[in-house]
């Protein structure tokens, strides 16, 4: 045998590294194929505990498309008063008509009022008897996109108010400005929650990693002691920790259209009663994308701390 | 190769390992390192492969100060030298070729070279047909060429060795002892720790003796006998 020692070329040592790198790629997963128990309850759990995260964010993403939907019916209804003449109440048209908030105007007419209040009530014999018609005109405003919020709403209904010959002005954003509201208040509540939840996946994580490097102690030991740098002995254990947070971000994702199309058909069950689609939103391609980025970047984040530690823990003796 | 420069070595706690200890392995030299339990034997060994650090003195291997290596630098100093351990240290969950292609897959080796290698090096402890076998299936012996070969297939420059031939009978130690002669031959640095004196009294090497610490020399065979 000779003694010199052949240096390995830097371009098969770098070729080799790729090599090794898939290599232990697939025999971590291989890893995890060899002990079911343990890593497929780790997966679970992370799944579980990512998919609430997802769930969390999916019912932000569908209530805040449903309040743009609600905001953009937004309508001022305008009552005015009875003893309004035909002249009067063109006048008023075409003034209302001209201002910026208002993208469109229709008229009910009293009597139109009344014979949709007849039909609608079942009242027609009742109606008969009064002596003259009890309903106003009412004009109803369409606002331009601009103008569609509760606080621009707000300020046109007061202004419109004090006009003469205006009774009443309505707006029904009272309850929305409400919900948007706790909507927020949830939200926060929920992003509180997503925080400990991302925390109890570093947790377990590492964890399980920590338990996987104390049962191979020995062979860590060996492997220390033949030369293996901390990287060659870290990258098995990174590699768990990656396909820990892909197959729990897949999970994560099944369990969040689950509970999707659960809720969707119990919505639709509502839906119907209110003689209303009920379609609800899931992740697109890019959210599922940040999905899976998150889960593979919060399983290897944990995983580093847990196998750099504890690596340069175990020292042959 | 190795070079001991007044190294002392207390633990905390008890009473001191090695006492000023000095010497010289040169290139191609072979050695035995002899002495009763704890007269400090596997501790010296252990700072030849910074296992440990010296309290006092310089350790050289193969022209470094090794004293106070850091510790990213351990793992280059143990590529430079095949160690074979009294208990093995197999990985008893892997096939022989995969225990002595460790050392090569570590430090990068296509996968030609690697099969090429192994072959020889498990070729040469004559243990070539169980290159598929795992360790645990085979005997005592077997496993302890098992790690002389994952130590030579690098082909270092020195060889350690803690009591290779503890559990072994004196035929068997006998052989292993003529297969360190053969690595020696080709110019290998080899020392090896061992209290089977009359073993070592057949082979005609330097002989370094331990005694509570302390460190002396003795000349080959001829003295010895």
């Amino acid at each position: 045998m000779q003694t010199n020692r052949a240096k390995v070329a830097w371009p098969v040592r770098f070729a080799m590294y790729w090599v090794r790198h898939v290599q232990q790629c697939i025999s971590s997963l291989g890893e995890l194929w060899r002990t079911p128990g343990s890593s497929l309850l780790t997966m679970a759990v992370l799944g579980v505990c990512l998919s609430l995260p997802a769930s969390f964010y999916l019912a932000m993403k569908n209530l805040s498309s449903l309040t743009a939907y609600w905001q953009s019916e937004t309508q001022l209804t305008v009552y005015l008063s009875q003893n309004i003449d035909q002249l009067q109440l063109q006048a008023m048209q075409k003034q209302l008509e001209l201002r910026d908030e208002v993208a469109s105007l229709s008229h009910i007419s009293k009597e139109q009022g009344l014979a949709e209040f007849e039909q609608s009530s079942g009242f027609d014999d009742v109606l008969a008897l009064l002596p003259y018609n009890p309903l106003p005109d009412v004009l109803v405003l369409q606002l331009n996109e601009a103008y569609r919020n509760a606080e621009a709403a707000k300020r046109l209904q007061q202004e419109l108010r004090g006009m003469d010959q205006i009774e009443r002005v309505s707006l029904d954003v009272e309850w929305l400005s409400r919900l948007n509201s706790l909507s927020n208040m949830a939200s926060q509540m929920a992003s509180l929650l997503v925080l400990l939840l991302l925390a109890a996946v570093v947790l377990i994580v590492s964890n399980t990693l920590r338990l996987g490097i104390l049962s191979r102690r020995s062979e860590i030991e060996v492997m220390k002691l033949v030369g293996a740098t901390d990287g060659f002995i870290r990258r098995p254990f990174l590699y768990i920790g990656f396909w820990y947070g892909v197959i729990g971000g897949l999970l994560a994702w099944v369990l969040c259209n689950v509970l999707l199309l659960w809720s969707e058909f119990a919505l639709q069950q509502l839906g119907i009663l209110y003689q209303y689609q009920v379609q609800l939103l899931g992740l697109d391609i890019n959210e599922f994308v940040g999905l899976m980025v998150m889960a593979c970047g919060m399983s290897l984040l944990a995983s580093w701390f847990s196998v750099q530690r504890h690596i340069k823990e175990i020292e042959p003796s | 190769m190795i070079r001991f420069e007044q190294v002392s070595k207390v633990y905390p706690g008890s009473k001191q390992a090695l006492q000023k200890v000095s010497f010289h392995l040169e290139q191609g030299q072979m050695a035995f390192l002899t002495g009763h339990s704890g007269a400090g034997k596997s501790t010296l060994l252990k700072l030849i492969t910074a296992m440990e650090r010296p309290s006092a003195g310089q350790v050289w291997v193969a022209g470094q100060d090794i004293s106070r290596l850091p510790r990213t630098k351990v793992p280059a100093l143990r590529r430079q030298m095949g160690v074979i351990f009294q208990d093995h240290k197999l990985l008893m969950d892997r096939s022989v070729f995969d225990n002595v292609a460790l050392p090569l897959v570590i430090e990068g080796y296509a996968m030609s070279d690697i099969r090429r290698r192994v072959s020889a090096a498990l070729d040469k402890v004559g243990l070539l047909e169980k290159a598929t076998a795992l360790p645990i299936a085979l005997s005592g012996g077997e496993q302890q060429r098992v790690g002389i070969a994952r130590a030579v297939v690098n082909k270092p420059a020195i060889l350690i060795a803690d009591e290779p031939t503890g559990n072994l009978d004196p035929m068997l130690s006998l052989e292993i002892f003529k297969l360190f002669e053969e690595f020696n031959r080709v110019g290998v640095a080899v020392l090896i720790a061992s209290h089977d004196l009359s073993l070592i009294a057949k082979l005609h090497h330097q002989r370094f003796v331990l005694n509570q610490g302390l460190l002396s020399c003795e000349q080959g065979a001829a003295d010895a006998d």
